[in-house]
């Protein structure tokens, strides 16, 4: 800019400034990646946090999420690298080793001509060698039928974790197109589907799945894959809270102006929910998600624990505990047995709820700090 | 092809990030920080640490110095950045500027209620003098008595409850010294004068002057009233809490005359009303209705008309223009309406990205702006008699007020750059008695003259 | 306002109706014989199986014709109050369900168990929520959270082991000490000694959810613009809380209340089986797993109807406490 030239006043500097200024920005923009910082217009000056650095910044801030992310990683390490390195024992193999007895019988035959004198030994298992007390065989002692209980806590969390995470999934994936669906469409298609969740949501949970446990019962549904199915009802029935909040949140962003406004761009219609919709409603999904983790573990747990679950000799988490629901004696005398599996489970629906937590609160835009 | 640019565009935009390194930095500093900051806010200090001395007996509010900032993740945004301005007693300052420019922030300085533990006034006084109750030294308040002529106090005869004089053993009276009263039939006490600085102020004691010496009319009046209460509740609160002695048959009798006073028709049914059942305008006169109720000596407006239509607009505005009269008191009026300004204020002060860059009378500042940015401003106000069709604009944007240099904020918009503008931020200058402008065009003339 | 209460009621007769559908076809999905066991099982256990009892039993559940024939022969006793015959107990089912001694047990449990979730879950919201981030806020919010993660058959027995078993100071289970006879006083603090833990057990699982919802609330409320009035009138910081920001939170605490009709009558299963209590709740699990289709019909819509009144009653509070909501 020329400080020399003369104007009458001020004013009529801007005026004949004011376009030359406008193209000075455009050129000082376009150079500004060559500038050092002090260089650089002010607008250009300022370093933010990007978005995704500030939502791991949130959910790092608390502690507990940290906590919860360090819990949940250190039982899916023993869950899963636990039985490649701890092999002495099988999940459903029971500890004969005390108490047999060998007794060797002498045996004589005939072979052609020759008497042959055999010895067979016979090892009567007599015992099993169960209730034991932790040792160094077993780390944490056995179960009522001589069974190892660490490794069984480590099979039982590969269960109790995969089941919960398949119910889930399938209990979302079934919320998300119903949710979506009814907001999407909305009239008629929205009125059905919220009425069937208003009835899903009006059926006790716990009484019904004790309801469908009986009826699979009834059915003989085989022990292996009983649990599955079990579980896979389960999502069939719980699926309107996830409709729901999908429901709400389509229903709200299809107000906001950004929708008006990629409506009114002749936007396609995938591109309207892949780019707009979607992004909008993935945390919420997420964190409702995260958290329904851990209530899916607890529904789980509670099932085997009431003896409609994973079957024995087949480990999980509640089946183990559920012993102590017939043996006082076991309640008061061994805690090994009872104990452990009861500390998984509130250790992963702990973890679960805390990374839930951090993440509502990370992912929360009107969050403060 | 394609993925190289894409690359280049990932590093141009990273180069507007902070690293996660940077990020822990700034949150541990602010952490620190805020933490000594909250604890100042708390403790417990006598008196004589924050009463002081007007730097001028006519003015109200002395603000000298003021540092509000925010500690966010990305770093310390200096919201308000070393104000300094004065209001004088019975008078109206207007404070104008760009959205984001400091003024809102500088009024909840004032009033102390920056949001925590982000927002804190960090440096700086802001001095008020506040005509509040004596207190004895055991905190009670002092009542008048009523003294004949000779200095003497009046006695008069105690009452039983039911009306008749109470007795001693001896059959004399019981004397006591009869309490002055007002036309309300209130109890009058002892006030004195007071200069406190509301910046060193535990935030306990600014209960005493929120609402009875200073009060606050807040932008949004659709969300700025309690819900759940009926507009009666939340005006009689006001007269209940400041008023010692008052009734609740006093509080309502007080708060209709208030509702009166802002100009509401029907203030028994308004009184009786929620806020949900009241439009936008008759919100905001309740609003002013509030804030006038503990008769206030300062009252600041933060933007009162931005959320109304321009019929309301005029009528609100003339509303403050009544009240200044009565309240024989003074009014901080913020806004980004040079309109607004133009009618109302005596006074206006300009700010810019946190700080002031002009202030003078308002004739001053509208007749004779200095600064480029207040010049600027004042074009880019549509008038009927302009022959342009295009409004002007001031070109750029607000900086973003984190990591501010140390040259003028205004450097890149501005149309009239010298080559000392990229060095120190400019010093205030004295134009005339009672107009400063922060520009470096000036300070040449000022060495020159 | 009265119309809306007769639609809303026409709803919920409807959300019954599906309620009652999809329970007897899942019921209808246990083979034919399965009845023809139980029956049988109750044969042999000794209990005099009548060819009439037979025949009604089949005939009051339509098992012998199609599911939609079933179905209305089962809707119409429903109707008419006919609950049917328990095939465990081999007594009327509504008097065997609605027995004053069991509703009353699990209706004392969860009702003290909810004056203490609410007496002490809320003051702990507005304290987290005062006091945000800081450590009492982390303090609390650790505590909630493990008590929402515990599973309550674990805790139970957790609890059952250490109090009753280990110290002693509470009986392990049951109702009442039978191996004395108790009146007055003592017989009362006897039983408060056997509610003790179960209630307990109830109120740390329950009081997670309740404290999480009212410091939420209660945040929200804390940065809404009334309350920043609140404070630039000059009242306490004391003031601001209790009086602007609670009374506003007290609205989705007030209107949850009716939420919690369901749970005061329905009976903490797994808790009251692991104390050996005898309410709804364990009768129902027995019933449950041991296929009792006229008692699970009917504890299952006894839920179903007292959680329609929930959310119907609960809806209408909020016409009540909030002014801002009309019904209509």
């Amino acid at each position: 800019m020329d400080e020399n030239k003369n104007y009458n006043s001020p004013e009529e500097l801007l005026d004949a400034n004011a376009e030359e200024v406008k193209e000075d920005i455009n050129e000082i923009n376009a150079g500004v990646d060559e500038l050092t910082d002090a260089e650089k217009p002010l607008d250009k000056n300022v370093r933010l946090l990007s978005p995704t650095r500030m939502v791991i910044r949130r959910f790092l801030r608390s502690k507990l999420s940290i906590a919860g992310l360090i819990m949940l990683a250190a039982l899916f390490l023993f869950c899963w690298l636990g039985p490649i390195v701890y092999t002495k024992w099988d999940e459903t193999e029971t500890d004969y080793t005390v108490n047999a007895d060998y007794t060797v019988y002498e045996i004589t035959a005939e072979n052609g001509g020759d008497t042959v004198m055999y010895a067979q030994v016979v090892v009567s298992y007599n015992d099993i060698n169960k209730l034991a007390k932790p040792s160094k065989n077993h780390l944490l002692g056995t179960d009522e039928q001589g069974m190892d209980i660490f490794t069984r806590l480590m099979y039982g969390g590969r269960l109790s974790l995969t089941i919960s995470f398949l119910a889930v999934f399938l209990t979302s994936a079934l919320g998300i197109i119903m949710g979506g669906l009814a907001g999407y469409y909305g009239g008629a298609v929205d009125n059905i589907i919220m009425r069937i969740c208003d009835v899903l949501i009006c059926l006790p949970t716990l009484p019904l799945m004790l309801i469908i446990g009986t009826v699979l019962d009834s059915n003989e549904v085989p022990s292996d894959y009983y649990i599955y199915l079990l579980m896979g009802l389960l999502s069939v029935f719980s699926w309107p809270g996830m409709a729901r909040l999908v429901r709400g949140q389509i229903l709200f962003l299809r107000e906001q102006e950004y929708m008006v406004a990629a409506e009114a761009m002749g936007y396609s219609t995938p591109r309207k929910i892949f780019k707009h919709l979607i992004p909008n409603i993935l945390p919420q999904i997420l964190v409702s998600m995260t958290l329904s983790l851990g209530s899916m573990i607890l529904y789980e747990s509670t099932l085997s624990y009431l003896n409609l679950g994973v079957r024995i000799p087949y480990a999980s988490w509640g089946t183990m505990v559920e012993v102590i629901s017939k043996r006082n004696d076991i309640l008061q005398n061994n805690f090994n047995v009872w104990g452990p599996p009861g500390i998984c489970i509130i250790i992963a629906v702990l973890g679960f709820n805390f990374i839930g937590d951090g993440l509502r609160d990370a992912l929360d835009p009107k969050q403060r700090r | 092809m394609g993925n190289n640019s894409d690359e280049k565009t990932k590093k141009v935009i990273d180069k507007h990030y902070l690293s996660g390194k940077e990020v822990r930095a700034i949150a541990k500093a602010n952490a620190k920080e805020m933490r000594r900051l909250e604890k100042a806010k708390n403790r417990v200090i006598p008196e004589s640490e924050y009463v002081t001395q007007m730097r001028d007996e006519n003015n109200i509010l002395e603000i000298e110095n003021l540092h509000s900032y925010f500690f966010t993740d990305q770093g310390v945004v200096k919201a308000v950045n070393g104000v300094s301005f004065d209001i004088p007693l019975n008078s109206t300052v207007g404070v104008v500027g760009e959205s984001g420019c400091g003024k809102s922030v500088t009024s909840m300085s004032v009033m102390r209620l920056l949001q925590g533990p982000s927002g804190q006034i960090v440096e700086g006084s802001i001095r008020f003098k506040a005509y509040d109750f004596k207190v004895d030294p055991n905190g009670e308040y002092i009542p008048v008595y009523v003294k004949d002529e000779d200095g003497n106090v009046v006695m008069e005869e105690e009452l039983n409850e039911d009306g008749t004089p109470r007795l001693l053993k001896d059959g004399s009276p019981v004397l006591k010294p009869k309490l002055m009263r007002d036309e309300n039939g209130m109890t009058v006490y002892e006030k004195e004068e007071k200069v406190f600085d509301i910046a060193k102020m535990p935030i306990k004691q600014m209960y005493r002057l929120r609402g009875r010496q200073m009060s606050m009319v807040f932008q949004e009046p659709m969300t700025s009233l309690n819900p759940i209460f009926t507009i009666g509740d939340q005006l009689d609160e006001v007269t209940l809490l400041h008023v010692p002695g008052a009734t609740k048959a006093m509080a309502k009798e007080h708060s209709i005359n208030m509702l009166n006073l802002v100009g509401i028709a029907m203030p028994e049914r308004v009184y009786k009303s929620y806020p949900h059942e009241l439009s936008g305008g008759m919100r905001q006169r309740v609003m002013i209705a509030m804030a006038l109720a503990g008769e206030p000596r300062l009252i600041i407006a933060d933007e009162p008309t931005t959320a109304l239509d321009v019929t309301i607009q005029a009528q609100i505005l003339s509303l403050f223009n009544d009240l200044k009269k009565r309240i024989n008191g003074s009014i901080l009026l913020i806004t980004h309406d040079l309109g607004v300004i133009a009618e109302m204020a005596d006074y206006v002060v300009v700010m810019y990205a946190g700080r002031i860059i002009e202030k003078g009378t308002a004739s001053e500042i509208f007749h004779k702006p200095c600064h480029p940015y207040t010049q600027g401003l004042q074009k880019s106000k549509p008038t009927m008699t302009s022959s342009e069709d295009k409004l002007f604009n001031i070109p750029g944007n607000v900086p973003n007020p984190i990591n501010m240099p140390d040259h003028c904020y205004f450097k890149e918009r501005c149309g009239k750059c010298l080559k000392k503008c990229s060095g120190d931020y400019p010093e205030m200058v004295q134009v005339s008695p009672t107009h400063f402008v922060a520009c470096h065009l000036y300070a040449e003339e000022e060495k020159r003259g | 306002m009265f119309k809306y209460i007769l639609k809303r009621i026409g709803i919920s007769i409807l959300i019954l109706l599906g309620v009652s559908l999809i329970l007897y076809i899942l019921l209808r999905c246990m083979p034919t014989d399965f009845v023809e066991q139980k029956i049988l099982a109750l044969y042999t256990a000794g209990v005099d199986v009548s060819p009439e009892f037979i025949e009604e039993m089949y005939k009051s559940y339509g098992l012998n014709g199609t599911i939609l024939e079933g179905y209305f022969s089962w809707l119409w006793n429903f109707v008419r109050l006919d609950f049917g015959t328990s095939f465990i107990s081999h007594r009327e089912v509504l008097s065997d369900i609605f027995n004053p001694g069991r509703l009353g047990t699990s209706f004392y449990v969860a009702a003290i168990a909810t004056v203490f979730e609410f007496l002490i879950a809320i003051p702990l919201g507005i304290t987290a929520a005062t006091h945000q981030y800081s450590f009492i806020d982390y303090l609390v919010t650790v505590l909630v959270l493990i008590g929402i993660s515990l599973p309550s058959f674990f805790f139970g027995q957790m609890l059952k082991d250490l109090f009753a078993n280990k110290l002693g100071w509470f009986p392990v289970s049951g109702m009442g000490d039978k191996t004395v006879s108790l009146t007055g006083t003592a017989a009362f603090i006897d039983y408060l000694r056997h509610m003790f833990l179960p209630i307990l057990t109830v109120v740390i699982l329950s009081i997670g959810g309740r404290m999480r919802m009212t410091r939420t609330n209660m945040l929200e409320v804390m940065n809404a613009d009334y309350i920043r009035t609140a404070r630039a009138k000059g009242l306490s910081e004391g003031k601001v809380i209790y009086k602007h920001a609670f009374r506003n939170t007290l609205i989705p605490i007030v209107t949850g209340l009716a939420g919690l009709i369901p749970s005061l009558f329905s009976g903490a299963m797994i808790t009251e089986t692991v104390f050996d209590l005898e309410g709804i709740g364990k009768y129902a699990l027995n019933a449950m797993t041991q296929g009792d289709i006229p008692v699970i019909m009917t504890y299952n819509m006894f839920l179903a109807f007292l959680s329609v009144l929930g959310v119907l009653m609960s809806d209408l509070m909020y016409g009540i406490v909030d002014p801002r909501v009309k019904l209509a």
